[in-house]
Parts: C-alpha cells; sequence; structure tokens
C-alpha cells in the first residue's frame, strides 16, 4: 500500500464526534452501561445537559457518583444511576469517556441512549469505541483484533491467545522483524550508496539473517490456521446423501432442536451453523442440504453451498443411512487428501446387533439420534479429530487481514533472497517492502528510519 | 558585457531576474535565467570567485551523478563543465546490478572554475557585479529587486537567492572562530534579518572542510593508488569527454598513534570542548574525523583519500579527514599516518555555521511562500554538496524567468527525476541537517537511473528552452536508436541452437527449451547484448555502445521497471483528483478552520496542489480525498504538455 493509500484509509477512520452505545449486552439485567465518548467540550456539554450544570461541573474524573439522568427535552428524570468521567486521553478511546450506569433494563437504557443524542451525540457504529482507540493511537490495530477476539472468544485457550495479543505479543515480535529487516535493509542501501567508504566486510547482503527472519516469520503465518479455529471454532461440516438423517445428527449433538427435521428428502436447502463449546473446545457445527441430482433451483443452490462448506471444513462428517450403507458395496468414501473425515452411519435403532458390529468393523460410529444412542462417542471423536495445536501456549495469528501482512511481507523477503547479492537495490527494495508488510501489521516503518540506521551503524562520509 | 560596472550606476538598474551569488547554484540559476532570454544580473560579493569549489574537488557519485546528467538534459552546465575538467573518471558500484551504476569526476579545480567564469561571462544577457545585498526590496507582496550594502537598489522582476554559507557564516578552528563565508570570503550578515522579517524560518547549520595538504611533502611511494576507469566517461551525452590528462589518487589511513592525538586534541574542539562553541547540527554522512572517532570508538582505523587538486598544484585534499581541530592538533595527527610524517599544509581545516531557511517555506518550484518572485536554492535551502546546489540553481533560474515572462512554474515530481525528490523532500519535509542526495531517498529507483536521465529529461529541457537544436537532434536520434533496439530485442527469436546453447553453458545458464526473445534472454544477469549477437549470429541494429547498453538495463530490469510504473500511474491519478471550484471545505468535518481558510483562499485545483499548502497534514488531505467523488478523477495530464 502507497502512502497515499494510507492515508485514504485514515481519514475514513478520522471521524471523532460524539458517540453513544449501549455496552452492556441487549436483555434485562441488574446493571446496563451506557457510554459516549468525545471531545473534553464535547462530553462537558453533554453532561451539563442530562445531568443539569451544578452537578456536571461538580463530577469528580473517575469517580462513580449517583445521579439522576434527564431528558434534555423536557427535563423528566429517566432514572437514577451511577455516572462515571474519565478525562482524556488516558481513556479506552484515547478522548474523554463518560459511564452512565443504570438499571438494566433496555427500556431505560434506550431512553437513556435517546436523550444522550438529544444532547448532541450520534449512535455509535459497531466497534466504533475500540476504532477509535485505534485512531487516537491507544491501541494497535493488533490490539484491536484482540479486544475483538476476547469479546467472541468461546473456550479458555482462546481467552488465553486474545490476552497475548492484547498484551502487544504479536506487535513486539513483528517490532523484532521489522528492526532486523531495518539493519539489512541498511547494510544493502550503504553498499550502494557508500561504495568506497566502508571497509571490506562491512555492510552488505545478510542473507544469513534474512533466512532466520525468513523461518520465524514462516512459523507464525503457518499458526493461522490453528489462530482461526481458536477464535472462530473448528469447522465440522455434515454432509451425505439427502434423507440420511443429518439434520437429527445435528440437533442431537447440539442437544436441542435447531434444524428443521422431516421424512421428506431435501429438507434442508440452506448450511445451518451452531458453535458448541465441549470441554474447552469450540466446534462450529453446520449442517448441510443432502447430496443428489437436484431440479428445484433453491435446493441446487443449497447443493452448492454443501460443496462450499464441505471444501472450507477442518472436518467433515459422512453420513450415510446405516441401512443404505449395507446395502451398498465397496469401501469407505474417504478422499485421499483434505480434511479428516468421520463416517457416521444413522438409524443403528433399526440394525440388529451383527450389523451395527460390521459397520463398527468398517470404521463407521453408529448412532440413533432420536435416541440420542452412540453421540457420546461421537463428540468424543470429534473433539480429538478437532484438536492440533491449538492450546493457546504458542503464538498465534488470528485474523485473515495479519496472515495476509504476513504473507506479503514473506514474498517480499522470499524475492529478496532470490535476487541477492547481485542486485542489492532489488533487494533493498523487496525487503523495505517486507517491513512495510509489517508495518501493516502492526508497527512503524518509515523509509527515513533506513538511513537512521544506516547512519548509526557504518562510519559513513569521507 | 561588462565584467563589473561602479556601484554609482547600480542605483538605475532595472533587470528581469537578479541572482545573488556566484557558487554552484548561483551560477545555472543565472545561466539559465539569461538563457531563456530574461535580463540577469548575478551579484557576487568576490566576481573572482564564481565556481570555487570549496570542498573537494569532486563532482558526482551515487545520487549526485545522478543530479549531474539530470542537470544537463535539462540545459544546465555543471556536465558539461565537469567533462571538460575531468582529471578522473570512476563508475561507481559496476558489479551491484546495471541500474544503480553511477559516475564521479576529480576535476582540476582551477581549470573548473575557469571554465564556470567563462561560460558566465560569455552569456548574452548575464551581468555580473561584486557587492553585498543586504535585502529583498518587496512591493504589495511582489519582490521587486534587491538592496546592496552601499545603499543603492536593482529593480527586478524576480529574485534568485542563492547565498550557500555565506548568511551569518562563522569559521572554528578550534577554540578559535571569526565571522566569514568560507574560502576567506566575507560574510554576509544583514540578509538573514531581511528574509526573517519576510517571515521566512531561519536556523543554523554547520558543515567543515578538510586541511588542504602540499603534495610535494606527501611519499606517493609509500601509499596505495587508486586509478580511474580507461577509458574514462563522460556525464553529458553532447559535449567531448576530458582531453586532460588522467591522475591517480591515493589511500592512507589513520592509525592508532592518530586517534590518541585527535582525543587529546578534542577539549580544544568548538564541538566537543568545555561548553561547545559549536551547537548547530551537522551532516552524518559527512563528519569530520573528531566525529568519526568519538562516535565509532571500535573502529581502529579510518581510510584517508588523497585527492589531488589538479593538474598544475601542488594542494591535496585529505578526503576524509574534515576537521574544525587546532591547526596544530591538525598537523600533528596528519602527520601520524602512512606517507604523511612530513606532510605540511597549505590551509587548516576549519568548520563553519551558517543560517539557512527552512525549505517548508518554499513551493515546489522553489518560490518562496511569503514573496512572489523570490527564488530560494542551493545551501542556503539546508541541502550540502555541489550538485544539490547546482541542481537547484537551475530550476530557480527557470522558474524566475518564467516569473518574469508570467508563466507558471516548472515542477519536476519525485518520478521524474532526482531534483524532484530533492525538491520535494526540501519543501514537504524539510531538514534538521544537511540534506545530501542519496539514491535511497528515491522510492522509484528502477526508473530513476543515471543511465536514463538524458531519456527522461531532455523532453522537459525542451520545452522550457534551453535545449538546443543540435543537443535536441542528437537526443532523438539516440531515443530512436534505443526505440529500434528494444523492438529488435522484443521481436527477434533465438533458437536453442548448438552454438547458443554451448555460449549459455559457458555462462552456467540453461538451454533454451524453445525459442525465446533477445528480450526475454537478456534478463538473465550473465547475458551480455554483443556475446549474444555472436553466439546466436543475429543481425542487431548498429547501436553505440551507449545505446546498447540502455536497451539491456531496460530489458533486464522491465518487470520491475513496470511495477514501478503502475505504482507511480495510481499515485498520480491521485494526485489529479481535481477539486472542484468552490469545494465547501467549511462542511468537512473534522478539518481545521485554519485549513479550511486557507484552502479557501489558495482553491488548489488538484489533491496534489492541496497537499503542497503549506500546513497542509496527511489527515486533513484524507478528508479531502474522502469527500472527492472518484467520478471526478480527471484524466492523465501529460506534465510536459501542460508546460506549453
Amino acid at each position: 500500500m502507497t502512502s497515499s493509500e494510507r492515508i485514504l484509509q485514515q481519514a475514513q477512520a478520522l471521524a471523532d464526534d460524539l458517540i453513544v452505545a449501549i455496552s452492556t449486552a441487549p436483555g434485562r439485567g441488574a446493571i446496563g452501561i451506557v457510554r459516549a465518548s468525545g471531545s473534553e467540550e464535547e462530553i462537558s456539554t453533554l453532561l451539563h445537559q442530562v445531568l443539569g450544570e451544578r452537578v456536571a461541573a461538580n463530577l469528580q474524573p473517575r469517580r462513580l457518583q449517583l445521579v439522576s439522568l434527564r431528558s434534555p427535552e423536557d427535563g423528566g428524570v429517566i432514572d437514577r444511576g451511577l455516572v462515571v468521567r474519565f478525562p482524556g486521553p488516558h481513556t479506552y478511546t484515547g478522548q474523554d469517556v463518560v459511564e452512565f450506569h443504570l438499571h438494566g433494563s433496555p427500556v431505560i437504557l434506550e431512553l437513556a441512549t435517546r436523550a444522550l443524542q438529544a444532547a448532541g451525540a450520534r449512535p455509535a457504529q459497531p466497534g466504533e469505541f475500540t476504532r477509535r482507540a485505534v485512531t487516537t493511537g491507544r491501541m494497535t490495530l493488533v490490539q484491536a483484533e484482540a479486544v475483538d477476539a476476547l469479546v467472541r472468544a468461546e473456550s479458555e485457550a482462546a481467552v488465553r491467545s486474545a490476552h497475548r495479543h492484547l498484551g502487544g505479543e504479536l506487535g513486539t515480535r513483528a517490532g523484532a522483524w521489522r528492526d532486523g529487516l531495518l539493519e539489512v535493509a541498511a547494510a544493502l542501501e550503504a553498499i550502494v550508496d557508500f561504495p568506497d567508504e566502508l571497509d571490506e566486510g562491512e555492510g552488505g547482503w545478510d542473507e544469513v539473517g534474512l533466512r532466520a527472519l525468513q523461518n520465524e516469520m514462516t512459523v507464525l503465518v503457518d499458526s493461522f490456521e490453528a489462530g482461526r479455529r481458536l477464535v472462530e471454532g473448528v469447522r465440522v461440516v455434515l454432509t451425505g446423501p439427502v434423507n440420511a438423517g443429518k439434520s437429527t445428527l445435528f440437533n442431537g449433538l447440539l442437544g436441542h432442536d435447531r434444524a428443521i427435521v422431516s421424512d421428506r428428502p431435501g429438507t434442508t436447502r440452506d448450511v445451518v451453523a451452531e458453535t458448541v463449546s465441549w470441554g474447552g473446545r469450540v466446534l462450529r457445527l453446520e449442517d448441510t442440504a443432502g447430496l443428489r441430482g437436484a431440479e428445484d433451483p433453491v435446493e441446487a443452490e443449497g447443493i452448492e453451498r454443501t460443496q462450499e462448506a464441505t471444501r472450507r471444513a477442518d472436518v467433515v462428517v459422512r453420513v450415510q443411512d446405516g441401512r443404505q450403507r449395507l446395502a451398498s458395496h465397496g469401501g469407505a468414501p474417504q478422499s485421499p487428501t483434505g480434511p479428516p473425515e468421520i463416517l457416521v452411519a444413522t438409524h443403528g435403532d433399526l440394525l440388529s446387533p451383527s450389523e451395527r458390529a460390521r459397520l463398527k468393523a468398517e470404521g463407521w460410529s453408529v448412532v440413533a439420534a432420536p435416541q440420542g444412542d452412540g453421540l457420546r462417542a461421537l463428540r468424543d471423536l470429534l473433539m480429538r479429530a478437532a484438536q492440533g495445536g491449538v492450546d493457546g501456549t504458542s503464538l498465534l495469528i488470528h485474523t485473515v487481514r495479519q496472515r495476509d501482512a504476513l504473507e506479503s511481507a514473506l514474498s517480499a523477503v522470499g524475492e529478496a533472497l532470490r535476487v541477492g547479492a547481485n542486485e542489492p537495490v532489488l533487494a533493498a527494495l523487496a525487503v523495505r517492502s517486507a517491513g512495510r508488510s509489517l508495518e501493516e501489521l502492526c508497527g512503524q516503518w518509515s523509509d527515513e528510519g533506513v538511513l537512521d540506521v544506516l547512519f548509526e551503524r557504518f562510519c559513513i562520509g569521507k | 558585457m561588462t565584467l563589473q560596472r561602479p556601484h554609482s550606476s547600480a542605483a538605475s538598474d532595472v533587470v528581469d531576474v537578479v541572482v545573488v551569488g556566484g557558487g554552484h547554484a548561483g551560477i545555472e540559476a543565472a545561466l539559465a535565467s539569461a538563457r531563456l532570454g530574461a535580463r540577469t544580473l548575478l551579484v557576487t560579493l568576490v566576481p573572482g570567485g564564481i565556481g570555487r569549489m570549496p570542498c573537494n574537488p569532486a563532482i558526482g557519485g551515487q545520487g549526485k551523478g545522478h543530479l549531474v546528467r539530470e542537470i544537463d538534459a535539462l540545459g544546465g552546465e555543471m556536465a558539461l563543465a565537469t567533462d571538460e575538467t575531468t582529471i578522473q573518471f570512476k563508475y561507481l558500484n559496476t558489479r551491484k546490478g546495471l541500474a544503480v551504476r553511477s559516475s564521479r569526476a576529480q576535476v582540476d579545480r582551477f581549470l573548473y572554475q575557469r571554465r564556470m567564469f567563462q561560460a558566465v561571462h560569455a552569456t548574452e544577457g548575464l551581468d555580473v557585479i561584486g557587492a553585498e545585498v543586504v535585502a529583498v526590496e518587496a512591493h504589495k507582496g511582489r519582490a521587486v529587486g534587491v538592496r546592496l550594502a552601499d545603499g543603492s537598489r536593482v529593480r527586478s522582476g524576480a529574485v534568485v537567492l542563492t547565498t550557500g554559507t555565506y548568511l551569518g557564516g562563522r569559521l572554528h578552528t578550534g577554540r578559535m572562530s571569526r565571522d566569514g563565508g568560507g574560502n576567506g570570503a566575507p560574510a554576509a550578515q544583514a540578509l538573514t534579518g531581511s528574509l526573517r522579517a519576510l517571515g521566512h524560518r531561519m536556523a543554523r547549520l554547520k558543515t567543515g572542510t578538510v586541511p588542504r595538504l602540499d603534495g610535494r611533502t606527501v611519499a606517493w611511494d609509500r601509499l596505495k593508488p587508486q586509478d580511474g576507469d580507461h577509458p574514462g566517461g563522460r556525464f553529458s551525452h553532447v559535449g567531448p569527454p576530458s582531453s586532460l590528462p588522467q591522475v591517480r589518487c591515493y589511500v592512507t589511513e589513520t592509525l592508532e598513534a592518530t586517534h590518541e592525538v585527535i582525543e587529546r586534541g578534542l577539549r580544544h574542539s568548538p564541538l566537543y570542548g568545555e561548553s561547545p562553541d559549536i551547537e548547530s547540527v551537522g551532516p552524518r554522512y559527512c563528519p569530520s574525523i573528531e566525529d568519526k572517532i568519538v562516535r565509532f570508538p571500535d573502529k581502529a582505523s579510518h581510510r584517508i583519500f588523497l585527492e589531488p587538486e589538479g593538474l598544475a598544484t601542488p594542494e591535496v585534499y585529505p578526503n576524509g579527514f574534515s576537521t574544525s581541530l587546532p591547526v596544530a592538533t591538525q598537523l600533528e595527527a596528519l602527520r601520524t599516518m602512512p606517507g604523511l610524517e612530513a606532510v605540511e599544509v597549505v590551509r587548516p581545516g576549519y568548520a563553519i555555521e551558517y543560517d539557512f531557511a527552512d525549505p517548508r517555506d518554499l513551493s515546489p518550484g522553489l518560490e518562496s511562500s511569503m514573496l512572489s518572485g523570490l527564488f530560494l536554492a542551493g545551501q542556503l535551502n539546508g541541502t550540502t554538496g555541489y550538485e544539490e546546489a547546482a541542481a537547484q540553481g537551475l530550476l530557480a533560474g527557470i522558474n524566475a524567468s518564467r516569473h518574469v515572462a508570467e508563466q507558471a512554474p516548472v515542477v519536476i515530481g519525485r518520478d521524474e527525476g532526482y531534483l524532484g525528490v530533492l525538491v520535494d523532500d526540501l519543501c514537504t519535509r524539510g531538514t534538521r541537517e544537511p540534506y545530501r542526495m542519496f539514491t535511497s531517498r528515491a522510492e522509484w529507483r528502477l526508473v530513476l537511473r543515471e543511465d536514463n536521465a538524458d531519456l527522461r529529461l531532455t523532453p522537459l529541457g525542451r520545452k522550457v528552452g534551453l535545449v538546443s537544436d543540435a543537443r535536441w537532434t542528437s537526443f532523438c536520434a539516440r531515443r530512436d536508436a534505443v526505440a529500434r533496439g528494444l523492438l529488435w530485442s522484443e521481436e527477434t527469436r533465438v533458437r536453442g541452437s548448438e552454438a547458443v546453447s554451448s555460449w549459455l553453458a559457458g555462462l552456467g545458464e540453461g538451454a533454451l527449451r524453445r525459442p525465446t526473445t533477445v528480450a526475454e534472454l537478456l534478463r538473465r544477469p550473465s547475458v551480455d547484448l554483443p556475446g549474444l549477437v555472436a553466439a546466436a549470429g543475429l543481425e542487431a541494429p548498429a547501436l553505440t555502445e551507449d545505446d546498447a547498453r540502455q536497451v539491456v538495463i531496460q530489458c533486464r530490469y522491465a518487470g520491475y521497471i513496470k511495477r514501478e510504473q503502475e505504482a507511480i500511474e495510481r499515485l498520480r491519478g491521485l494526485s489529479e483528483l481535481a477539486l472542484p471550484n468552490r469545494f465547501p471545505y467549511a462542511e468537512i468535518s473534522g478539518l481545521r478552520q485554519e485549513l479550511v481558510e486557507k484552502l479557501g483562499r489558495e482553491q488548489p485545483e488538484t489533491l496534489g496542489e492541496a497537499a503542497r499548502i503549506p500546513g497542509m497534514t496527511p489527515a486533513a488531505l484524507a478528508l479531502l480525498a474522502g469527500r472527492l467523488n472518484a467520478s471526478a478523477r480527471r484524466a492523465q495530464t501529460d506534465r510536459v504538455k501542460a508546460l506549453e
């Protein structure tokens, strides 16, 4: 990305007017919080209007105080609750922030929000408080993504991993790589711009150093799959012929009726997904339309989606009616490549013990979903299949953005290594481009920085 | 044509352009201005010092060599003067890829000075007087001339200041300091105040030079010689190469004993002594010997290059030994080095502090933002180096004469030349240390090569009016020959015959699996054109060595060049986004009031122009860009065409 493009991107994030939003989860609760962020002046004006001049003027920073929140339109009391004002810049957003801790009724929270809007605030976009924190430099983009991951975390491991990002570990690591790239670039620039001012062996092409950086970065890029599974859950896709009992199995695994079940083939037309957390491990179960040559365009689209879901799956569960399975011949439909597959034969209650034994011998799990038979064993099987280094003990990247930035840095490093010492300028350009990709990931890269390092390291100048 | 006119008559002078200063910036400014038809007066403190080289007797080097060739393409004088007075020529970086090769010449500094002196005095419409300018005269926001120290005035339509290190110049040697402009010339004290009164921000910088040695007292036979290239090269495509005898440089080095002497002398240093006399910032890339020893204590030795200052002088320039230590310490330290045991110093080294004008107060045409018709160029703008100064002087001279003729200023983009990078860096970022050009400052290095400077900028020089018919004809011939060569290499296929295969194998290259174009083959780093032509029995168009090299470079880096050009186009598209008339700046939330007012006043036509308004921030620009409809994207305007 060029600097101008970066500037354009910043522009979108630069609106810094007064925003307000309900910050607690929807629904009823003991306490509900409404939060606003704006300039010192904007927050003062806001408080003046909803609390009255005297109360607003006497608020102590960072101290909860009992107040009456009033509508600025008719002066009527909306609720009595606690208010706390955080003066910027040491706040979540970097601006002045005020929080109203009110009774947790959706009606009160809605009225309070409306009152604050009447006093000049605008409803915040989703994620806008955090985006503002990034704009004001309170948070890096990676930390903002970590906040998102934290809020969405479905397991303890996901929380642990997100906290590492929030603590800035990825930034620190990328920063160290960026410094390494700066050194490599400076040494290359030195031999180009100061060809006869360096001593023998000074400056030049640090291939060993660059390869070391490449290796470290590769390890982190490869962690993306694990990171995504950790946050989004392991994608488990149920697939198989129509009317095999996939939706019944899906509901059975969830423990409640989420998908519509009927005897009619082709009932499920779309991908139905639900996230479950078993023993600290997150799985995203996806029920799909059964596979057959469908004439109905809606069903055909559903089958398209099934195929798409199967392609992206971490684990594929192949579901087949046990009776049909026994009637057909040939080996299990295991595909040689692709994600691990689990074979499930349904309608186990309609099979004889010997039939069940035969299926099990062929590697099939036999279930009778409506009765719950075999579901526990299947869950254990799924959890084992869903494993894969997802323990939160090593640093992982979570988002596609992080992966893309790292991958483009890596591809530039690869190019630098390819052109190497014979073309120091081409190598330097590639290293700079890698540095800028890491900057996109988090820290700061400046081409001026290359010169700074160069002058610090080498005695330049005749 | 008068050489010097009495001051009394200056009072009645009316000229088009006044150029103040006769250094490398002033010369190019005055020559360009006069050659473009403006009656030009060059005012200098020392009329005999025109074209003097106060520092090293060399022109070019990485980045700088690029500038010299760009000056030549635009119709400036520096390259021609260098070629005629070169006593050693060297291509640098010959083994680091064709794209980064650059040129440096040692010149006879006395011949160079004479050559420039003659050029100035031989130019129609250019007069020279010796006087000190004390103020720029302004009337209704326009520069209308200058006032001289004797109180007389010169009226003019434009003023170019190229005062180098002379404004408030103060020389330091040891703890002794005195006012002066360097090289024995007096300093100019009053002009700084005049600039400041106009609103220009003024600050101090520092630089230094080396002691000059008496070559007759150097034991040359004990030193390692450094030869130039044989045959040598030249900077300009039009002038003849040097016919002067070529000389050697030599290398010596500092020893432990040298470092001891210098460390002992540090307490007498104006920089490192107690309560230092110098606090201005010096260049990191041209450090004094004492700087090097203090900053890199682990380095046991520093190389010192002994460069002859000319054919007829015994003076030697010990490059790398810039110092402001006391004279006795300089001599003692020099005599610790191999070959210099009995050396005598002709002139001691010194540090000089001087006033510079913050270049962020200039437009990209080098015109003052404070006063229309006032142009600043050279070291006054915070740069260092003859080449950086000359390049700016040329641009300022062109634009001063265009100002008088009421033509739009010439602006050179970062994607068009190192001159564009230089001016853009200065005007938008300013500088905290004397600014020297490096190739690493340019983001489009594969497009802005030294070898294609003439191809890039001669058309602009022609449009401006500084490229003569003869030069234009020879340029067109070269441009067409290169184009023919490129076309031939893209259309000619080479088959993997036995001769070709064995030739490729000899180079360590793989054989051809299918017929391959010459252009594709040239992408392989070890493939050279004459070798290929011979091995494959091709019939190549007749090309000079230079033009053939150009074809090879363009083929070899085609992929990279294309990528850079695409990025340049994208950026240009952005900066040429049109801002409609009476754009509602006040309605853009988040735009500071001060900028709303400035934008309303200046009415920039494009986002690129808005970006150049002083005080404009990236954030504000981004807000503007956000408001612009993509449909308002204006078609690419050919900058050269726009000049017509």
